[in-house]
C-alpha cells in the first residue's frame, strides 16, 4: 500500500514538532474523525461508499491537523469458492462507478476539511489542514486503470476558514486546496 | 429448547400435518425459547438462500445421435487400439510387411546354380523373421519410452500450474480476509461510539 | 418445486425416440439446475461444467430405463449425485484436500456486526463448508433444489430417516453460524 507520501508529511512534520501543551484536544480531533467517518458511509446509498479504516486524527505541533483514512470507492462482490473469477462485464461496470466517483469523493473530502478547518480552533491560522484517503481495490482482479491508490489534500487553514465564513469565493477552493494523488 | 410438542424443524419443512402444525403454533407463541429457536431456524434458512445460482457459464447441448453415441464398432476399436494388444499388433505388421517385401526383392538365384535345399532356405527365413521381429520390437520400445518422456513432463507442467493457481488463490483469500477484516473493526469501532453512526 | 410435468414427459418421450433437439430444451430447462448443484458439491465451475455434460449425456444413453418420466427430476439427480462423488472420489487420491480459508484459526467475523450481502455470501459459503459432505448435500438437495424427502430418499439411495437426520445436524450446525447474522436493509 503506498503511504509514501503521506508518511513523508507525517515524519517531517514531527520532526518539526515539540509538542508541550496539546492545543488542539483530543475530543476536537475525534469529533472530526466521527464526522468524515459518517460523511463517507453516507455520501451514496446505491453500492455505498465503505470505510476501511477509521479516520484518525492528530494534530502536529507547528505544521497542522492531519486527518487519514481508508476507503473503498463503491462495495462490489468478490471472489469466492464458488465464484473464482469475476465476469468482464463486472469489473468493466466496477471500473466504471469507481471512476465516476473519484471526483465525488474529492468534493467531499473539500467539504470535510472547510468543516475541519472551521471546527478546530486550536489549530493557528498559519498552519495546515491535511486529509489523506487511501483508496482499496482487490488487487487480485479489480481495473485499477486511472484510478489513484492516494488521494492528499491539504490546505492553510486560514484560507479555509475564509470560503467557510463567506469571505472568499467557493470557487477559490480549488486554488486553496492543494490535492495530490498517487 | 425441545419443550415444543414436535419438532420445529418438522414445522419449519411443512413435515406436519395441519393438526400438529396448529399445536406447535400455539405453543410457540406461549413459549419464548422456541419462539427464538423457531426464528434462528427461520433465518437460517433465509441467510442460506441469499446465495444465488449462477449462471452455467456455457450452454450444454448435443448435436447429434451418431456423434455422442458411439456405435458399438467404434467402441471396440477404441478399446482395442489403446490396449497393449497394440504391441503385438504393430509387432505382426511389421513382421508380414517385412516378410511380404523379402518375398518379392530376394535376389533372384544365379541361373545353373541348384536352388538351395528347402530345409536351408526355411532356416534362414526363420532367422531373418527372428531379426526383424527383434528389430520391430526395439523400434516400438523406443516409440514408447519418447512417449512416456513426454507425458512426464506434461505432467510436471501440470503440476507447476497447479501450484500457481493454488498460490494465486491464496493470495486472494489472503485479499478477501483484509477487506473483511478492515470491515469489521471500522463497524466495530462505529458500533462502540457513542450515538452510533446511522 | 417448478416442474412443468406435462411439457417435460413430452419432451421425454420425444427423446427416448432418439429426437436430439427435443432432449436439448430438455436439458436447457434443467442445465441451470444441475450445474449448480454440482457448483455446490465439487466446489470448482469447470469441473462442474464438465460433469454437468457427463450428466446429460448418460441420462440420454439411458433414457429408456427411465419407467415413469414424472419422476425425471429425481432420477436425473441420482445420475448427478452418483457422477459428482465417483469423481470426487478420485480427485480426492490426486490432489489434497483444499484447506478451508477459515483455517487461520480466528473466529470468522461473523457474530456481531452487521453484514453486507457480500459478506453473507462469504459467510454462507464459509458456514456450508464446514459441514459434511452429506451434510451439505442435504442441505443443497433440500433447501436450493427444493426436493421433497421421498425423492431425497431416492437421489442417495437411503431412508428418509437418514436424509432427515443429517439436513437437521446441518441445520443446528448453520444456525449457530449464520443465526446470529444481522443482515442490513438498504437505508
Amino acid at each position: 500500500m503506498k503511504r509514501a507520501t503521506l508518511a513523508i508529511v507525517l515524519v517531517a512534520a514531527a520532526v518539526a514538532a515539540l509538542a508541550a501543551v496539546p492545543r488542539v484536544s483530543r475530543a476536537a480531533l475525534e469529533a472530526m474523525e466521527i464526522s468524515f467517518d459518517k460523511r463517507v458511509r453516507t455520501i451514496s446509498a446505491d453500492f455505498p461508499f465503505e470505510l476501511l479504516g477509521n479516520t484518525r486524527g492528530v494534530y502536529l505541533e507547528g505544521y497542522g491537523a492531519v486527518f487519514t483514512a481508508e476507503v473503498n470507492l463503491s462495495q462490489s462482490t468478490n471472489l469466492s469458492p464458488f465464484q473464482l473469477t469475476i465476469p468482464k462485464e463486472y469489473v468493466a461496470k466496477l471500473h466504471a462507478r469507481k471512476l465516476e466517483r473519484v471526483p465525488v469523493l474529492k468534493k467531499q473530502m473539500k467539504e470535510a476539511m472547510l468543516a475541519m478547518a472551521a471546527s478546530l480552533d486550536g489549530v493557528p491560522a498559519n498552519e495546515r489542514v491535511v486529509l489523506g484517503v487511501t483508496l482499496f481495490y482487490y488487487t487480485k482482479w479489480e481495473d485499477m486503470s486511472g484510478l489513484p491508490s492516494q488521494i492528499v489534500m491539504q490546505a492553510d487553514r486560514q484560507k479555509l476558514v475564509d470560503v467557510q465564513l463567506g469571505r472568499a469565493n467557493r470557487s477559490a477552493l480549488d486554488t486553496i486546496v492543494h490535492v495530490e494523488e498517487l | 429448547m425441545s419443550c415444543s410438542p414436535f419438532d420445529l424443524r418438522d414445522y419449519l419443512f411443512g413435515e406436519l400435518a395441519e393438526r400438529e402444525r396448529r399445536q406447535v403454533e400455539l405453543h410457540v407463541r406461549a413459549c419464548g425459547g422456541c419462539n427464538e429457536d423457531l426464528e434462528r431456524l427461520r433465518v437460517t434458512h433465509a441467510t442460506l438462500l441469499a446465495l444465488r445460482d449462477e449462471e452455467v457459464p456455457q450452454r450444454i447441448g448435443f448435436v447429434s445421435d451418431k456423434v455422442f453415441e458411439p456405435s458399438p464398432l467404434r467402441r471396440a476399436w477404441q478399446a482395442f487400439w489403446g490396449s497393449g494388444a497394440r504391441l503385438g499388433f504393430a509387432s505382426a505388421v511389421m513382421l508380414s510387411a517385412a516378410l511380404v517385401i523379402f518375398t518379392f526383392f530376394r535376389p533372384a538365384p544365379v541361373a545353373g546354380l541348384a536352388a538351395a535345399p528347402p530345409a536351408d532356405t526355411a532356416r534362414v527365413e526363420a532367422v531373418v523373421a527372428q531379426r526383424v521381429a527383434g528389430a520391430v520390437e526395439k523400434a516400438v520400445a523406443a516409440s514408447e519410452a519418447r512417449q512416456a518422456q513426454k507425458s512426464a513432463e506434461l505432467l510436471a507442467a501440470a503440476e507447476r500450474r497447479y501450484q500457481e493457481q493454488r498460490t494465486a488463490d491464496m493470495e486472494r483469500v489472503k485479499e478477501a480476509f483484509a477487506y473483511l477484516e478492515k470491515r469489521y473493526n471500522t463497524e466495530l469501532v462505529a458500533d462502540n461510539r457513542p450515538g452510533g453512526l446511522r | 418445486m417448478i416442474f412443468r410435468a406435462v411439457e417435460d414427459a413430452d419432451l421425454i418421450r420425444k427423446a427416448r425416440r432418439g429426437d436430439v433437439e427435443a432432449y436439448n430444451l430438455l436439458i436447457s430447462r434443467w442445465e441451470k439446475r444441475v450445474y449448480n448443484y454440482l457448483l455446490r458439491i465439487v466446489g470448482d465451475r469447470e469441473e462442474a461444467l464438465d460433469l454437468s455434460q457427463d450428466v446429460f449425456l448418460k441420462s440420454y444413453q439411458n433414457l429408456r430405463k427411465l419407467d415413469d418420466p414424472a419422476r425425471f427430476a429425481s432420477w436425473l439427480f441420482r445420475i448427478a449425485h452418483n457422477e459428482a462423488f465417483s469423481s470426487f472420489r478420485k480427485r480426492r487420491l490426486e490432489k489434497p484436500a483444499p484447506e478451508h480459508p477459515e483455517s487461520t484459526g480466528e473466529e470468522a467475523p461473523m457474530a456481531g456486526p452487521a453484514a453486507f450481502p457480500i459478506e453473507l455470501s462469504i459467510a454462507v459459503t464459509t458456514a456450508l463448508g464446514k459441514l459434511s459432505e452429506d451434510q451439505r448435500e442435504a442441505v443443497i438437495l433440500k433447501i436450493y433444489q427444493g426436493f421433497k424427502f421421498e425423492e431425497m430418499a431416492e437421489i442417495l439411495s437411503c431412508p428418509v430417516s437418514t436424509v432427515k437426520s443429517r439436513l437437521y445436524a446441518a441445520l443446528d450446525a448453520l444456525k449457530t453460524q449464520l443465526a446470529p447474522l444481522k443482515t442490513r436493509g438498504v437505508t
